[in-house]
C-alpha cells in the first residue's frame, strides 16, 4: 500500500513518461516575427496575449493533478516534480514548475552546480526563454529582475570559453 | 516551437548555453522596452485623468458610497495590469458595477435633495435612471445614452468570456465622462 506521497510521485512519473523527445508546448495563432536587430543575434519578438495558446497535455495534467492534491501534498508537489528534472522532459517539468510554482523554485535548482547536467541546464534555459517569449505578460517586473539575476549567475557558473585558435599570422581563425 | 540538443561534448553545450543566456538577456530587454512603449503611448490620457479626479471629488462632496471611489481606483489598476482577454473582461465588469452604483447613488441623492421618495430597490440601473429623467435632471435622450452604455457594458463584459483592450479602455472612459455628467447635474441641486 503506497503512501500518499509515493502515490503522487508515481503519478508524476507516469505523466512524464509520456513526454516526447521534442514536446510541443504552444499552438501558435499568429506567426511569430523577428525582433529588431540590436547588434546581437536575431530573436523571436515576444508574443502578444492571444497570439499563442498553451497546448501541452502533460503540463496541463500535472497542473490538474496539483489542484486535486490535499494541502499537505501540494506542499510536496514541486519537490517531487523537480526531482524528475532531467534532460528528457525538461521542458514539461520547467513549464509545470512555472505554472504551479514560481521562478524562484527554478533558481534554487540552478544554484546547485552539481544537481543538473549541462545539457539539462541548456534545456531548462531554453524553456524559460520560450515562456518569456510566448507569455511575457505572465512575468511581473520582479520576475524580470530575478531572471536577470539568474541569468548572470548562470553565466558566472559557466567555464571560461577556450581561447580561439590563432592562424599563421597570429590572427584568430574564423569560426 | 521544439528544439533538440546537439550531440556534442560539454564545451559545445556550454557554448550553446552561453549563447542562449545572451539571447534571454536580449529578450528581457525587448519585453521591458515593449511594456514601456505601451505605457507611454496608450495609458496616458490627461483629459480623462483630470475628469476622473473631478468625478472622484464630486462623489466625495456629495457623500456617495466610498466603495465607488475605491472601485474607480481599482479600475485604473486593473486596466494597467490587464494582459489577457479575461483580464479586460474583468475591467468591463467592474466598470459596469461602478456605473450602476453611480446612477443609483445619484438618484438617491437627488431624491433626498428634492425631498422625493426614491424608487424602491429592485432592478438594477433602470429604475434609478428613470428617476433622474422624471426629476428633469437628465433628458430622455441622455437617459437613452446612459442605457446604451449600460447595455454595451453588459454585452461586452458580463456575458462573454473575454474582451479586447480597446473595449475596456473606451468603456472606462465613457463611465467616467457620463458619470461626471450625471453627478454634475445632481450637484446643481445643492
Amino acid at each position: 500500500m503506497l503512501s500518499p506521497t509515493e502515490d503522487l510521485q508515481q503519478k508524476i512519473r507516469l505523466i512524464l513518461s509520456q513526454v516526447g523527445s521534442s514536446p510541443a508546448i504552444y499552438t501558435v495563432r499568429r506567426a511569430p516575427l523577428l525582433a529588431p536587430s540590436t547588434g546581437g543575434g536575431r530573436d523571436v519578438e515576444p508574443a502578444k496575449p492571444g497570439d499563442v495558446e498553451f497546448a501541452n497535455e502533460q503540463v496541463l495534467l500535472l497542473r490538474t493533478l496539483y489542484t486535486q492534491c490535499s494541502p499537505a501534498l501540494k506542499s510536496e508537489f514541486l519537490r517531487l516534480l523537480l526531482v524528475q528534472l532531467h534532460e528528457h522532459g525538461a521542458e514539461v517539468v520547467v513549464h509545470a514548475t512555472l505554472e504551479i510554482g514560481e521562478l524562484s523554485d527554478l533558481k534554487l535548482v540552478l544554484e546547485d552546480p552539481n544537481r543538473l547536467a549541462l545539457g539539462t541546464r541548456l534545456r531548462l534555459w531554453r524553456t524559460i526563454h520560450q515562456k518569456l517569449t510566448m507569455e511575457s505578460h505572465l512575468f511581473t517586473e520582479t520576475d524580470l529582475s530575478l531572471l536577470d539575476l539568474m541569468r548572470n549567475a548562470e553565466l558566472d557558473r559557466l567555464p571560461e570559453p577556450p581561447p580561439r585558435p590563432r592562424g599563421i599570422h597570429g590572427i584568430p581563425r574564423a569560426g | 516551437m521544439s528544439f533538440s540538443l546537439p550531440p556534442q561534448g560539454p564545451q559545445v553545450v556550454a557554448a550553446h548555453l552561453r549563447e542562449e543566456l545572451w539571447s534571454v538577456g536580449r529578450t528581457l530587454q525587448r519585453v521591458r522596452y515593449l511594456r514601456l512603449r505601451q505605457e507611454l503611448t496608450e495609458a496616458v490620457n490627461p483629459e480623462i485623468n483630470t475628469d476622473r479626479q473631478t468625478l472622484v471629488s464630486r462623489l466625495e462632496a456629495l457623500g456617495f458610497r466610498r466603495e465607488i471611489v475605491e472601485a474607480l481606483q481599482e479600475l485604473d489598476r486593473r486596466l494597467y495590469e490587464a494582459a489577457r482577454a479575461l483580464d479586460f473582461k474583468g475591467v468591463i465588469d467592474l466598470a459596469r458595477t461602478i456605473f450602476e452604483k453611480i446612477i443609483e447613488d445619484a438618484a438617491k441623492k437627488a431624491a433626498q435633495l428634492l425631498k422625493q421618495s426614491p424608487p424602491s430597490a429592485g432592478k438594477p440601473f433602470q429604475p434609478w435612471k428613470q428617476f433622474l429623467i422624471d426629476a428633469d435632471l437628465i433628458t430622455s435622450d441622455e437617459g437613452e445614452l446612459l442605457q446604451k452604455l449600460y447595455n454595451y457594458l453588459s454585452n461586452a463584459g458580463a456575458h462573454k468570456l473575454g474582451s479586447a483592450p480597446e473595449q475596456a479602455r473606451v468603456t472606462k472612459n465613457m463611465v467616467v465622462e457620463l458619470g461626471l455628467l450625471v453627478v454634475g447635474r445632481v450637484q446643481t441641486l445643492k
